[in-house]
């Protein structure tokens, strides 16, 4: 019973993770209609920097917060001077995004090496708590809370908010929402840069878990694609819902047969297209 | 008259390669040269789905290196077969798990069957350099048995090179008989207008499931090329990588050009080679040229200039279907 508890927690925090990842791909996918392939070099490049900036500054926090700020950054440089260009030509946003990714994940591999790095969670979040016979650590406790909050957080933009209504209405109709004077292009180009940023939270949150190491951009990419499928592309309540899913699954997969772990989540996507094949929550 | 053209040029190049061992280059040049026919084979097989039938798949090489093991693990154990039936296997192969998969990818369109292509590449890639006790994960499977075929044995560089001629030539001209046919037709009509065709009358989604299962038989062939020429493959045959290069390939080639792809597959993969000896940073230099052919090229996907292609014959795209295709990729 106590391992299931774990092992669920575990899936959780997993799922928490790929929904900071998974929330960027979709808000950039909502808002612009682009496919972005370098979601991942984004979580790489955030874990890599925090790590670096940790090592230097001997502060998890502040590491944490100038690399997410400097991922965003990177994105908004990168949606004006690469992606601007290419509107409304879907397969070249692609191909360059893919072309990003491989030299981002280049251009890691010589400043960081390809030895697997880790980033050591701040002396607060460090040990673990047991509760009810369940032990378990305190950093990944942090990572599910934090997760809410940003889920919390992006969901009360959304609803609430101005901004909220903005948003909502490029996801609904692009054109409509030019036409009554939204700036469709600076709202992309925020996205877009929020997106990056989120992906960077993802790659420091999951650093103190998981390894960082050339090849991750692609493998956690597999994961966002899962769950937005699933979730339903541009949707984020979908992209929460299926993180969960996907997180939980995944972990429960990988202790029960190790070997055909991917497969597993390829059924789930399968399941979840027969029955609906915009998503749990797509729209067409 | 263009046609003859095309066939004598493909004939001489045909008789250039077979006789290609005649002039004494080492048995490195001889298997590279058959290497790119291997893969020249499967960017046709992928031109079929991006140019004649509008489908751009982001796993392809999946099936490609399904080809590539379905030949060495056949080679394991201690049958030892004609080649070319295990090239035939490989098509089986490879068309059968495209059959069983295509249904859930082909269902979706636009940006759901970019992403679930790719997946789905992916995970194939997954299970392969997972299943250690059967592929033998990332180490993959060599082939030590002494190949042969009811032509001749296999036993030097320049026997494969001249198998691989045969193989690739007939596989390529089965592609072009393809996308000549009335079937072909019927997959440009898809290509240009999905509802148009329907109101036809044609099965819009029967022709895609065929193209899509033929594509997948032919790279798998092309994989198993590759394993009989290396005598060896892993799951860098399927990398997504390779996956992705291909769209790029057919850009660059001329989106609609059957020839095009192929000398822009024979470009790009010998550039890799050449530049691979030289650095290990081929992916940067990848990267950049995907940026940079992105930007190059972009002025076709806006119709400024639509002669920038080598070799763009035809699928030269009206106005309305144009806007189909971007709507429905």
């Amino acid at each position: 019973m106590e391992t299931a508890i774990i092992q669920g927690l575990n899936g959780i925090t997993w799922a928490m993770v790929l929904f900071l990842l998974a929330s960027g791909f979709t808000i950039i996918y909502g808002q612009m209609r682009i496919v972005n392939i370098a979601q991942g070099s984004y979580y790489l490049l955030g874990a890599y920097a925090a790590i670096s900036l940790a090592a230097h500054t001997g502060n998890f926090w502040l590491a944490a917060l100038v690399s997410s700020l400097l991922v965003g950054a990177l994105g908004l440089v990168t949606e004006f001077v690469a992606i601007r260009p290419l509107y409304e030509a879907p397969l070249y946003q692609i191909l360059l995004t893919f072309g990003m990714m491989l030299v981002i994940g280049e251009m890691a591999k010589i400043v960081w090496g390809t030895i697997p790095l880790t980033l050591d969670p701040p002396a607060l979040l460090r040990g673990r708590i047991e509760y009810a016979g369940v032990m378990f650590t305190r950093y990944r406790l942090a990572v599910i809370l934090f997760g809410c909050v940003v889920a919390v957080s992006l969901w009360l933009v959304y609803v609430k908010t101005t901004l909220g209504a903005v948003l909502r209405a490029i996801v609904d109709d692009r054109q409509m929402a030019a036409g009554l004077g939204i700036d469709i292009q600076r709202v992309g180009m925020v996205s877009f840069a929020a997106g990056a940023a989120l992906a960077a939270l993802g790659g420091i949150a999951a650093a103190p878990i998981i390894a960082v190491y050339p090849g991750a951009d692609l493998e956690v990419l597999l994961y966002a694609f899962a769950v937005v499928i699933i979730g339903g592309a541009g949707s984020l309540k979908g992209a929460f819902v299926a993180s969960l899913l996907v997180g939980v699954f995944d972990v429960v997969a990988k202790g029960v047969m190790p070997e055909l772990s991917r497969f597993t989540i390829f059924g789930l996507m399968a399941v979840v297209l027969t029955v609906k094949p915009v998503g749990l929550f797509g729209r067409g | 008259m263009k046609r003859l053209v095309g066939i004598v040029l493909v004939a001489a190049l045909g008789g250039l390669l077979w006789a290609l061992p005649a002039f004494g280059p080492s048995d490195y040049v001889i298997a590279f040269a058959a290497r790119l026919l291997a893969l020249a084979l499967l960017a046709g097989s992928f031109n079929l789905l991006m140019s004649f039938t509008g489908m751009v798949s982001f796993g392809h090489s999946a099936f490609f290196g399904v080809g590539s093991y379905a030949v060495a693990l056949l080679y394991r154990r201690d049958s030892n077969p004609d080649a070319a039936w295990a090239l035939l296997l490989a098509f089986a192969v490879a068309a059968c798990v495209a059959a069983a998969l295509a249904p859930s990818v082909l269902r979706t369109s636009g940006v759901y069957f970019v992403l679930l292509s790719l997946a789905l590449g992916q995970v194939i890639w997954g299970i392969v350099d997972g299943w250690r006790s059967v592929t033998g994960g990332t180490d993959g499977v060599i082939i030590a048995a002494p190949l042969w075929t009811v032509l001749w044995p296999l036993d030097t560089a320049a026997a494969t090179l001249r198998f691989t001629i045969v193989v690739g030539m007939l596989g390529l001209a089965m592609l072009y008989v393809i996308v000549t046919s009335p079937f072909g037709a019927g997959l440009t009509g898809v290509r240009e207008s999905p509802i148009r065709m329907q109101a036809l009358g044609f099965d819009v989604f029967r022709l895609r499931y065929l193209a899509f299962v033929l594509a997948c038989g032919f790279a798998g062939v092309a994989g198993g090329l590759l394993a009989i020429i290396n005598r060896f493959t892993s799951p860098d045959s399927m990398s997504v990588r390779l996956s992705v290069e291909l769209p790029l390939i057919v850009i660059l080639g001329g989106k609609g050009s059957f020839w095009g792809p192929l000398v822009a597959a024979v470009l790009l993969f010998t550039a890799e080679e050449l530049i691979s000896v030289l650095t290990p940073m081929w992916p940067l230099v990848l990267g950049l040229l995907f940026m940079t052919c992105v930007y190059v090229l972009r002025y076709d996907v806006m119709r400024v200039a639509a002669n920038h292609h080598l070799f763009s014959t035809r699928g030269r795209q009206t106005e309305g279907s144009r806007a189909d295709g971007a709507a429905s990729l």
